[in-house]
């Protein structure tokens, strides 16, 4: 385990998967922000 | 349910990369077990050639039809590419430094990636320096187009004509993925077409999002 | 029809450059300087490689510098002129042409003030001087088509070397690449040529593509 440095792939892994949950929460955050001007303009 | 399957497809192609990516067996090479990144970290180009793809053909369109849905389209494609273009840097760093030693080499690959990077972020300002909404869509695309070609000449060519690269399996010149034994394959393959829907995914939804947004903003230029 | 209309471009945009003759003298007043501040500040002798690089950085610099002007000399209201008389493939072909020209005469001026200041470390002249001259075309035709694009945002010179610069990466690397196979102690082999053939083949991918996308940039 330790000579094959497998915790190299899992700390890739895990920035990848980071990575796209924080682009998944700006792209929440923007999608929010439009419904609730859809929202305002329906009132 | 018609265009979704290919979403779901995705999922299921990535779930299955990242469990049997854990678990084939590898070729014993000097890389040991971090040979596993080829199923993450070259995903990541492949992701962004696929969506960077997808803005090339939707700069044609803008020419051809010159419409905003469509340059809207281009744009927010080469975004989506740019996100996985700096994830494919981090991670290869993240790699090169514990297989090399240091983050970054004098590598066509790794010259390639900075390059479309800077390609793309040139593209950018282009944009915000035109005023005019058709006029920004039209000079971009031509733009966008110039680029896209030479970059493809550019990370498609240029590794197989230098000799010297450090990255693992390029020897027979098939940039990246030259030692891998066919068990990999089976996995690699899924796994990169995984990759490439996943970002098309994203790119799908950050265009509609965008164009909604955008005409929301300017009811008039539709 | 469309070799004539380039070649009536061609000679007025040569007639105009004899009249004010300043562009090419500016541009090598760039050069000579260029290269003079490097006599002065490496202060004597370096290496091979460095030395072959250093000249393809003054020469990508001083071609940027004089390509930047191809569309802006002349008024938009004269483009638009020329847009009712002929064909904007013409155009662009034509600039090209200029620019190509322009080119091969910069890169032999600096060249040659490069060889007196900086002393000699070409082996093999034929190769050096076919990549002098493929190079040169090469970054012709990509920086026309450059300046094209950003002639037509708010701010073209600045522009004109952040667009310029990622996508003239391929042909400089390739240009570098076969130069130093033709320096002294450089390990010359037949591929030289293959590189050679390689840098044809991206100033035909750039021509075509200039002939393909300029009439989009012409359009108001």
């Amino acid at each position: 385990m330790e000579e094959g440095k497998l915790f190299v792939v899992i700390a890739v892994l895990s920035i990848i998967v980071i990575g796209l949950g924080v682009y998944l929460f700006f792209l929440d955050k923007r999608i929010t922000a439009l419904k609730k001007r859809f929202d305002q303009e329906k009132l | 349910m018609k265009g979704i399957w290919w979403k779901f497809l995705s999922i299921i192609l990535l779930v299955y990369a990242v469990i049997a990516g854990f678990t084939v067996d590898v070729p014993d090479t000097n890389i040991g077990q971090t040979m596993r990144n080829v199923f993450y970290h070259v995903g990541m180009w492949f992701a962004m050639l696929a969506i960077l793809t997808r803005s090339f053909i939707a700069s044609i369109k803008t020419l051809n039809k010159s419409k905003l849905e469509d340059d809207i389209d281009a744009e927010q494609s080469a975004r989506v590419g740019i996100m996985f273009g700096i994830l494919g840097i981090v991670t290869g760093m993240i790699w090169a430094s514990f297989t090399w030693g240091k983050p970054w080499a004098n590598d066509p690959h790794l010259n390639g990636a900075a390059v479309s990077l800077m390609i793309y972020f040139a593209y950018f300002i282009l944009r915000s320096s035109i005023d005019d909404e058709h006029k920004k869509a039209r000079i971009s695309a031509v733009y966008n187009i110039f680029a896209f070609v030479l970059l493809v000449v550019l990370v498609g060519v240029m590794p197989r004509l230098s000799e010297n690269t450090l990255h693992p399996g390029s020897k027979d010149g098939n940039p990246a993925f030259g030692d891998m034994d066919s068990t990999m394959r089976y996995v690699f393959y899924p796994a990169l077409v995984g990759w490439m829907l996943l970002s098309l995914w994203i790119g799908q939804i950050k265009v509609t999002l965008r164009k909604l947004e955008f005409f929301n903003e300017n009811k008039d230029l539709r | 029809m469309l070799v004539k209309e380039i070649k009536l471009l061609l000679i007025k945009d040569l007639k105009l450059e004899l009249k004010q003759s300043y562009t090419i003298n500016s541009i090598l007043l760039y050069a000579f300087s260029t290269v003079f501040i490097s006599y002065l500040s490496l202060n004597g002798t370096i290496d091979a490689g460095t030395w072959n690089a250093l000249f393809w950085i003054i020469l990508l610099f001083t071609s940027i510098n004089a390509v930047v002007k191809s569309f802006v000399q002349e008024s938009p209201a004269r483009h638009l002129y020329y847009y009712t008389l002929t064909s904007p493939q013409a155009v662009i072909l034509s600039k090209i042409i200029y620019n190509s020209l322009l080119m091969l005469i910069i890169t032999t001026l600096s060249f040659a003030f490069y060889l007196f200041y900086l002393e000699n470390h070409v082996a093999n002249w034929g190769l050096y001087l076919v990549t002098l001259i493929a190079g040169s075309l090469g970054f012709a035709s990509l920086l026309t088509m450059v300046s094209a694009i950003s002639s037509r945002s708010n701010n073209n010179f600045g522009l004109m070397a952040i667009l310029s610069f990622p996508i003239i990466l391929p042909m400089l690397m390739t240009i570098i690449k076969v130069s130093k196979m033709a320096l002294i102690g450089g390990n010359y082999s037949a591929s030289a040529w293959n590189y050679i053939g390689v840098l044809a083949l991206l100033n035909l991918i750039v021509i075509i593509m200039a002939y393909l996308l300029f009439p989009y940039l012409w359009r108001d």
